[in-house]
């Protein structure tokens, strides 16, 4: 047990650099969560009379 | 020839992969993340389920998404300690930002009532948060800024879609955008329900009038209105001032229940001034070839604490002075931080919001070190500390030498300290926005280009369209800086794959 969380909190650093190298977050962010966030936003009805 | 360029999709300007900076200073951008993430995951933290419904409620958290990317782009290119000065100012200002927004959704009533929503009192725009020092049970809180300056500065599709509900409804396409904006957010009722009262201003246009009188009949809590005079040159305004300011006051005490506490507002006025002569110390270095300050991340932390702070977020004197410290070791050295400058220009006029990095391009591609920027001649006042009434006055003074106000509507002639600035920053150029909504500015363009010729400068005029991408987009921008650079300064762009690129569909 304790191996594996050994194991597991050392790959966390060869991890984050990857994702911070190729940029993965924004990636992630721009193509994945950009377009479902714009898809609920899009079918919000609001009065927009004065 | 470098081909920074390579390193991005086209259209979404999404890189690839991040900056090579070497191995020490890649290493230390790559911690910064981390610290971001940091950031990020503590402002998620203070109210996970209000701050996801709100992501999913408000189309203008959506814009916040891009908070990483815009810090990406605005330390492009920094090494050294540029990059370790600006890091330093970001995590601060993205600390402040993501503090204002969680309250905002811890505070929304729309999420379900709750006693935190009274603890608020909301600044509308610029409305100066020094005004609440007196109060330690209360926060300022500012409306409009969070839906549109800021989130646009990540996002430049952001505020588009709220003007475009303004101009359905009949008002003026041709008003300033950031009022534009607020508008329709207001109209669109995407302004969370939060606060015990609401400050409004005598913002300085119509536009801007405009825009408070919509907020007015959407906002559910008590208004008021902050009289703040325009002519602040004028010692005849003072006595106004200073009874505009008592009127705020009583309205806070009225409207929350809270007594106004001198100490407590003291206490917060010390804080103040130490955020001004942090500030004062900056422009030193500026000044000089050894700068560890300058681009964009510098002006953007003073108009980060001038807007939101003014003495109530410790951190803000924290971070300033660590990055003072780097500043400092860096010119003790003579170290050249920014060392493809081929030449110096002072920024002045209302800028592309959507184009934040401006500063940051220019640099990489032209070798333009931008030391200087409007905005950075905001407020700087240092207030009493000791005089009940000198430091509301040195508040009123402080707020009227603001943002919009100091260069734009506080007579002619401090629009044109551009001369002199540029001077004391030893700038060999002058950039000037033609923000092509702002009647303020507009107004003058002629007296400037000919004090240019008289004064044999170098007066580059560079269009935007303030929250508007689509107007004027940023390539059109880089396209009309580079064509001056070409023609009039006979350069040779640094970076060729830098000049002509397009990132219109991207944050």
């Amino acid at each position: 047990m304790k191996k594996k969380l050994l194991i597991g909190a050392l790959s966390v650093v060869p991890l984050s650099m990857l994702i911070y190298w190729f940029n993965l977050d924004n990636k992630l962010l721009y193509y994945g969560v950009r377009p479902i966030l714009n898809k609920v936003y899009n079918s919000y009805q609001r009065n927009v009379s004065l | 020839m470098a081909d920074e360029r390579k390193r991005f999709y086209k259209g979404s300007g999404i890189a690839k992969h991040r900056e090579w900076r070497g191995l020490k200073d890649t290493f230390y951008d790559y911690l910064q993340w981390v610290v971001n993430l940091g950031i990020l995951a503590q402002f998620a933290a203070k109210s996970p389920v209000r701050i996801v419904k709100g992501l999913f409620e408000y189309r203008w958290f959506g814009g916040y998404i891009g908070a990483l990317h815009m810090t990406d782009k605005c330390t492009a290119g920094l090494r050294g300690p540029a990059l370790r000065t600006a890091h330093i100012q970001m995590h601060a200002i993205m600390k402040g930002t993501t503090g204002m927004l969680a309250d905002s959704m811890i505070g929304d009533r729309r999420f379900g009532d709750t006693d935190a929503a009274d603890k608020f009192v909301m600044l509308e725009q610029t409305m100066c948060p020094e005004i609440v020092a007196g109060f330690p049970n209360l926060k300022a809180l500012p409306l409009e800024v969070l839906q549109g300056l800021l989130g646009t500065y990540m996002d430049q599709n952001l505020a588009p879609f709220y003007m475009d509900i303004m101009e359905n409804v009949g008002l003026p396409a041709d008003s300033c955008r950031l009022s534009a904006n607020a508008a329709g957010v207001a109209i669109n009722d995407d302004y969370p329900e939060v606060g015990a009262c609401l400050i409004t201003n005598n913002m300085p246009c119509d536009s801007s009038t405009m825009n408070s009188q919509l907020i007015e009949r959407r906002i559910k809590i008590p208004t008021t209105v902050a009289g703040i005079p325009m002519r602040w040159e004028d010692e005849s305004t003072d006595r106004y001032a200073l009874a505009q300011m008592k009127e705020v006051i009583k309205f806070i005490e009225d409207t929350t229940g809270e007594k106004f506490d001198e100490k407590a507002f003291f206490k917060v006025m010390k804080q103040h001034n130490k955020e001004v002569r942090n500030e004062f110390e900056v422009w030193e270095y500026a000044k000089t070839p050894y700068t560890a300050f300058g681009n964009v991340i510098s002006p953007l932390f003073h108009a980060f604490y001038f807007t939101f702070s003014g003495g109530s977020m410790p951190y803000i004197d924290k971070a300033a002075k660590k990055a003072l410290k780097v500043a400092e070791k860096a010119y003790k050295n003579k170290t050249v931080s920014f060392d493809k400058a081929r030449h110096r220009m002072i920024t002045w006029g209302g800028p592309g919001c959507y184009f934040v990095d401006f500063n940051t391009w220019a640099y990489n591609c032209w070798g333009v070190l931008v030391p200087a920027q409007m905005d950075m001649f905001s407020g700087n006042v240092i207030i009493s500390e000791d005089d009940l009434d000198d430091a509301l006055l040195g508040i009123a003074h402080n707020y009227e030498r603001g943002v919009m106000r100091r260069h734009l509507t506080g007579g002619y002639q401090h629009l044109l300290e551009v001369w002199d600035e540029a001077e004391k920053f030893n700038c060999d150029m002058v950039l000037v926005y033609d923000d092509i909504t702002c009647k303020g500015a507009m107004g003058l363009a002629g007296v400037v280009n000919d004090q240019a010729k008289d004064k044999n400068k170098h007066l580059v005029w560079v269009q935007n369209d303030m929250f508007d991408h689509r107007t004027i987009s940023r390539n059109e921008m880089r396209r009309q800086f580079s064509e001056y650079m070409t023609a009039v300064m006979q350069e040779e762009p640094l970076d060729e794959s830098l000049v002509d690129f397009d990132d219109y569909e991207g944050w």
